[in-house]
C-alpha cells in the first residue's frame, strides 16, 4: 500500500516536471518579444535590452528551463512580468473563487446524474428514460462558451434571477456553477446509468433482493455504491475537462478566478504567470487524480487488498 | 523413446506490487514436474483448480515460458528454441480449449477458421484440395462439409468444441493438449465428444495430454493418469489401477469426493478437511499435509519425492508402499 | 391434510424476446412437504433454475412473466402477492443459495454485514455480531470471528459458499432453494458443501429444493427426484428408486452418457444430438428425436406425465415396455 503511494507520487512529480518543460519551451517558442510586450510598442531599444538583461532573456533556452525549474523547485513561481505581483500570491487570492465554483459544479452534476442515471436504469426503456437520453445527447454537444453565454443572456440579464456578472458572494456562483454542471451531467447520467444496468444484472442483486431487501435498498445500498466505482475514476479524469470548462465561464461571468488570470496572463505574454496557472491547474489534476485513486481503494476493497492471484 | 518428454519443468509467476518494488513473492504454479507421453499414447493430467495442470499444458507447448526444466518432443529440446524454428514445430502440437467458442474468431465461417490452420502451414496447394480438407475435416468430427460457410454461433457448444478438434487436426498433429474440453458441455453432450475423441486418439495414432478436474472422464479415455497437487505430480500410474486402489491419500480422497450414481454403492467417503491452500504460500514438507488425514510428523518437514511402486506407479507420498 | 411447504401447479413461463414471447417452463407441477428433500435435474435450457428463481418471484420481469399456474408457499399465493408480501416470503420462508457464491455476495461489503443484514430484516432481535459469529461457526468457517471481518474475496471458493449458506440460514427458513451449490466449485469442496448441507437439513429440519445437473450428487441428499427436459418434468420418483431403475427413455440416456468410475472399458452410450433451445421445442415428445427408443408415433402428440406407482410420474407411454 505504502509502496504503491509512493510510486504514485513519484509519477505525479515526473508529471509535473514533463508539464513544466513543455509549457515552458512552447510559451518560448511562440513568436514575438516578451520585453515588447512588457514595455509597450513604443519602448527604446535601451529599456528592451534593459529588460532583456533583468530576466536572462539573452540566454540560451535551456539554461533559461534550468533557472526557472531550479527556482520552481525552491517553491518560488516568480513574479508576473507586467504586475510584479508574486505569481503564487496571485494564485492564492484567486483560488478560493475558483474552488468554490468548481466544488459547486462537481456537487450539481453529481446530485443531478446520479438520481437521473439510477431512475433510468430502474426504468430502463421507458419514456423517462428515453427522454433522458435525448436531453443527455443535446447538453453533450453544447460547446461551453456558447452556453455560458446563453445562460448569461437568459437567466440572469432576462429573467433577472442571478447577477449578471462579477463576484460578491456565493449567489454569483451559482449559475455559473450550474452552467458547468450542465455540460456534464448528461454525460454523467447516462455513465450512472449504464453502470447501474450492468450492476442490475448481477448476481449479488439478485442475493440482496432473494434476502428480502426492499428495491429501493437494493439498488441504493448494493447496487449504487458498485455502479459508483468506475465513475469516481472517471471523474477524477475529467477533472481536467472541469477546469478547461471553468476557463470559460470565470471570464464569462467575469469571475475574478485562475481561469481568469490565465488568460489575462496569455493575452500579456507574462511567461511567469502563464507558468504558474498551467502548473497549479496540472497539479490540481494530478492531486485530484492521487484523492481518486486513495477513494478508489476506499470504495472498491477488492482493489485495497489485492486480489488473490491463483492462475489455474 | 516417447514422443514428448518433460524434465523438472518448472514455471514461477513472480507477483510484483507496485513498480518500485521487486517481485517480492514467487508463485510456483509447476514446480519440478517431470513425465513422458508415448507416441498415440493419452495421458490424463488430474487435479483441482490452482493446481498447475492448466499452466503445465501450457509450457508444453510453450504457450508460456518455463522457468527450467526441459521439454523434449521427439528427441528434440523446445525448450530454448527461437521462435522461428519453434514455428515449425507448433504443427505437431495442438491445443483445444475449455470454451470452444472463444477461440474461435466469431467473424469468420469455421471452415476459414480451420482453413487459417492448412494456410498457415502450407498444406493445402490449391483452392479445391482445400476446401475439400475441410470438408474432410469436418466430416472426421461428426459435422458436414457445408458446415463450412456457417458462422460459430450458429452452433451448439458441442458443435462448436468439434470445429475446435477439426480446426486443431488440420494440421496433422502429433500430440493435442486438451485443456478441460468437455467441462463446458451439457451432461448429454458430453458423451459425444468424450467418444469423438477416443476415435480419433485410435485412428489417428494421435497422443494426448488430457487436463480435466474429472477423474471419470480421464479414467475413461487415458491409459495412465498424473495426478497434480500445488504444483507437483503427487501420483501417476495406470487408469485402472490408479482409480481402483489409489495410494497417495490425496488421490483417495479426490476419488471419493466423485459423485456416484449408484443408491446402492458402498463406499467409504473420505471428506478433506479445509481448503487448498494457495501456491503463493505453500506449506512446508509434503504439500497436501495440512489437509492430510494420515499425516507424520516427518511429513511437515521432509518433501516426498515421487517414488517408484513398481509396475509403472509412482507416489509423492512418505506412507505410500 | 395440511398445505405443503411449496405447491407449484401447471406453471408456464415465458421470456419475451425479439421474436415474440418464448416459453421456457411448460406446464410443470411440484411439492415439497415440511422437511423433505426435493432435487431438480436437468441440463442447461431446461427450465429448472427459472422454475426455483419463480418461487420467490425473483425472475425480473420484464422480460420474464409468469403465463400460467400457480405457485403456493405456505398455502399462499406467491403470484398474486404485493412487493410488500413477497419480501417476508425472501429469506422469511424461502432462502436461496447460487450457483457462484463469488459473484453472489456483494463486493463492497464484509461478509459479516452481509449476514447481518439478513439477520436485520427477518430477525431484529438477533442482528448482532455474536449471531454472526454463530452463523459462519454452523456453517464450519474456522476462525469466525476474523473471518466476519474479510470482504468475499478474501475467501476461497467454497468459504465464499459457506457464507452464503450462512446468509440464508440467517432468516431460519422452511426451504432453502439450492441453485448448483457445488458446479463452481472443486470436487474436495464440493463434498464438503454436499456434507454441510445434509448436516444441516437433519439439524434444523428445513426442506430443499435442490437444482442441479449432476444425478451424482442427488442420491446422497435428496428423497425424491424430478428431471427435466425441454421444459416439462418428464419423470418424478423417489430418489432411490429413480437412481437404481430409471423409467423415462431420458434419465436412462442421461445416467448411461455419464462416465462413471471403473467403468473405463465400456463406450458411452451418447445422447445424439443437441439440447433444444427454449421455444424450438420439438412437437410431440420433446425428447423423441434423441429418444433411442423411439417410435413412429411419439412425435405425433404431447405424451401427458403418466402416475405409474404412488408418488412416482413418468412422461412416457412406453416407460414399461
Amino acid at each position: 500500500m505504502l509502496t504503491r503511494f509512493a510510486n504514485r507520487l513519484f509519477w505525479s512529480a515526473v508529471t509535473l516536471l514533463g508539464t513544466a518543460v513543455l509549457t515552458f519551451l512552447l510559451i518560448n517558442l511562440v513568436p514575438g518579444d516578451v520585453a515588447r510586450v512588457i514595455a509597450g510598442p513604443k519602448a527604446s531599444p535601451e529599456v528592451i535590452q534593459q529588460i532583456h538583461a533583468r530576466y536572462h532573456l539573452d540566454d540560451p533556452l535551456w539554461k533559461r528551463l534550468g533557472f526557472y525549474l531550479a527556482q520552481v523547485a525552491r517553491g518560488d513561481l516568480g513574479q508576473s512580468f507586467v504586475t510584479e505581483q508574486p505569481v503564487a500570491e496571485a494564485l492564492r487570492i484567486r483560488l478560493p473563487c475558483t474552488a468554490a465554483l468548481a466544488g459547486l459544479a462537481i456537487a450539481f452534476w453529481m446530485l443531478a446524474a446520479i438520481p437521473l442515471g439510477v431512475l433510468t436504469a430502474r426504468f430502463r426503456g421507458s419514456w423517462f428514460d428515453r427522454s433522458v437520453l435525448v436531453v443527455a445527447t443535446l447538453t453533450l454537444s453544447l460547446p461551453a462558451f456558447w452556453l455560458a453565454r446563453m445562460m448569461q443572456y437568459g437567466v440572469s440579464y432576462k429573467l433577472g434571477w442571478f447577477p449578471v456578472a462579477g463576484f460578491r458572494g456565493f449567489r454569483h456562483l451559482l449559475l455559473p456553477a450550474a452552467t458547468l454542471a450542465l455540460l456534464a451531467v448528461g454525460y454523467y447520467a447516462r455513465l450512472i446509468h449504464t453502470q447501474m444496468v450492468e450492476v442490475m444484472d448481477s448476481p449479488y442483486l439478485r442475493t440482496a433482493r432473494a434476502k428480502g431487501l426492499p428495491e429501493s435498498a437494493v439498488l441504493l445500498r448494493h447496487g449504487l455504491r458498485n455502479a459508483l466505482i468506475p465513475v469516481v475514476t472517471i471523474l477524477g479524469m475529467d477533472v481536467a475537462f472541469l477546469l478547461g470548462g471553468v476557463l470559460f465561464v470565470e471570464n464569462v461571468f467575469a469571475l475574478p478566478g485562475i481561469g481568469m488570470l490565465a488568460v489575462q496572463s496569455v493575452f500579456n505574454l507574462d511567461v511567469p504567470m502563464i507558468m504558474g496557472t498551467v502548473l497549479f491547474s496540472a497539479a490540481l489534476v494530478v492531486g485530484a487524480n492521487l484523492v481518486v485513486d486513495v477513494l478508489y481503494r476506499w470504495m472498491d476493497p477488492r482493489i485495497r487488498s489485492g486480489g488473490r492471484a491463483t492462475p489455474a | 523413446m516417447p514422443l514428448l518428454e518433460v524434465q523438472d519443468l518448472r514455471v514461477h509467476f513472480p507477483v510484483k506490487q507496485g513498480v518500485f518494488a521487486r517481485a517480492s513473492q514467487t508463485l510456483k504454479a509447476v514446480d519440478g514436474v517431470s513425465l513422458a507421453v508415448g507416441s498415440g499414447e493419452a495421458l490424463g493430467l488430474v487435479g483441482e483448480s490452482g493446481c498447475g495442470k492448466t499452466t503445465l499444458g501450457r509450457a508444453v507447448l510453450r504457450l508460456v515460458a518455463p522457468t527450467g526444466g526441459r521439454v523434449v518432443f521427439d528427441g528434440q529440446d523446445i525448450t530454448a528454441l527461437p521462435a522461428r524454428e519453434l514455428r515449425r514445430w507448433r504443427r505437431q502440437f495442438q491445443m483445444i480449449f475449455q470454451d470452444p467458442y472463444s477461440s474461435l474468431d466469431p467473424r469468420l465461417p469455421v471452415g476459414e477458421s480451420i482453413g487459417e490452420a492448412l494456410d498457415i502451414h502450407r498444406l493445402a496447394p490449391n483452392r479445391a484440395a482445400r476446401a475439400q480438407r475441410i470438408g474432410g475435416l469436418l466430416e472426421s468430427v461428426g459435422l458436414r462439409p457445408e458446415h463450412a460457410s456457417r458462422y460459430p454461433h450458429e452452433f451448439s457448444g458441442g458443435q462448436r468444441q468439434r470445429i475446435g478438434i477439426a480446426r486443431a487436426l488440420a494440421v496433422e498433429p502429433r500430440l493435442i493438449v486438451c485443456d478441460e474440453p468437455v467441462s463446458a458441455l451439457d451432461v448429454s453432450v458430453q458423451a459425444q465428444v468424450i467418444n469423438l475423441l477416443q476415435d480419433l486418439q485410435q485412428q489417428r495414432n494421435l497422443a494426448l495430454l488430457f487436463i480435466s478436474h474429472d477423474l471419470a472422464v480421464v479414467e475413461h479415455l487415458c491409459a495412465r493418469v498424473a495426478v497434480m497437487y500445488l504444483g507437483r505430480i503427487v501420483e501417476m500410474g495406470p487408469a485402472r489401477e490408479l482409480t481402483s486402489s489409489p495410494r497417495h491419500p490425496y488421490t483417495q480422497a479426490l476419488l471419493s469426493a466423485v459423485p456416484v450414481v449408484d443408491p446402492d454403492s458402498k463406499r467409504t467417503r473420505v471428506v478433506l478437511g479445509g481448503d487448498v491452500p494457495s501456491p503463493l504460500d505453500p506449506p512446508s514438507g509434503c504439500p497436501f499435509h495440512p489437509r492430510c488425514p494420515v499425516a507424520e510428523a516427518r511429513c511437515r518437514h521432509e518433501v516426498p519425492a515421487l517414488r517408484d511402486l513398481g509396475a509403472g506407479r509412482l507416489a509423492a507420498c512418505h506412507l505410500a508402499g | 391434510m395440511s398445505d405443503p411447504l411449496l405447491a407449484i401447479r401447471d406453471l408456464c413461463l415465458e421470456f419475451r424476446t425479439a421474436g415474440g414471447w418464448a416459453r421456457v417452463v411448460d406446464g410443470v407441477s411440484l411439492t415439497i412437504r415440511e422437511g423433505e428433500t426435493l432435487a431438480l435435474v436437468g441440463e442447461s435450457g431446461c427450465g429448472k433454475s427459472v422454475t426455483a428463481l419463480s418461487i420467490a418471484r425473483l425472475l425480473p420481469s420484464p422480460p420474464a412473466r409468469i403465463a400460467g399456474g400457480e405457485i403456493r408457499v405456505a398455502g399462499r399465493d406467491v403470484v398474486a402477492m404485493s412487493s410488500r408480501e413477497l419480501r417476508s416470503i425472501r429469506g422469511g420462508v424461502v432462502s436461496y443459495v447460487f450457483q457462484e457464491p463469488g459473484a453472489s455476495l456483494n463486493p463492497v461489503f464484509r461478509v459479516g454485514r452481509q449476514i447481518r443484514e439478513s439477520l436485520q430484516l427477518h430477525r431484529p432481535d438477533r442482528a448482532t455480531d455474536d449471531e454472526v459469529v454463530r452463523l459462519l461457526k454452523l456453517v464450519g468457517i474456522p476462525a469466525p470471528e476474523i473471518r466476519a471481518r474479510d470482504y468475499p474475496h478474501q475467501l476461497s471458493g467454497g468459504m465464499q459458499q459457506r457464507v452464503m449458506i450462512a446468509m440464508a440460514l440467517a432468516s431460519e427458513p422452511r426451504l432453502l432453494v439450492a441453485d448448483e451449490p457445488t458446479t463452481a466449485l472443486d470436487v474436495t469442496i464440493q463434498a464438503q458443501i454436499l456434507d454441510l448441507l445434509r448436516d444441516l437439513r437433519k439439524r434444523l429440519g428445513m426442506a430443499v429444493l435442490l437444482i442441479t445437473h449432476n444425478l451424482g450428487i442427488v442420491g446422497d441428499l435428496a428423497d425424491r427426484v424430478a428431471v427435466m427436459y425441454a421444459g416439462q418434468v418428464v419423470e418424478e420418483a423417489p430418489a432411490a428408486e429413480l437412481l437404481r431403475s430409471p423409467r423415462h427413455p431420458y434419465t436412462r440416456a442421461l445416467m448411461q452418457s455419464v462416465p462413471e468410475l471403473g467403468h473405463a472399458s465400456e463406450r458411452l452410450r451418447a445422447i445424439p444430438g443437441t439440447v433444444p433451445a427454449p421455444g424450438r421445442w420439438p412437437s410431440g415428445c420433446r425428447f423423441a428425436p434423441r429418444c433411442p427408443v423411439v417410435r413412429p408415433d411419439c412425435s405425433q402428440s404431447s405424451p401427458p406425465l403418466l402416475e405409474v406407482a404412488a408418488g412416482s410420474r413418468v412422461r412416457c407411454p412406453y416407460w414399461n415396455v
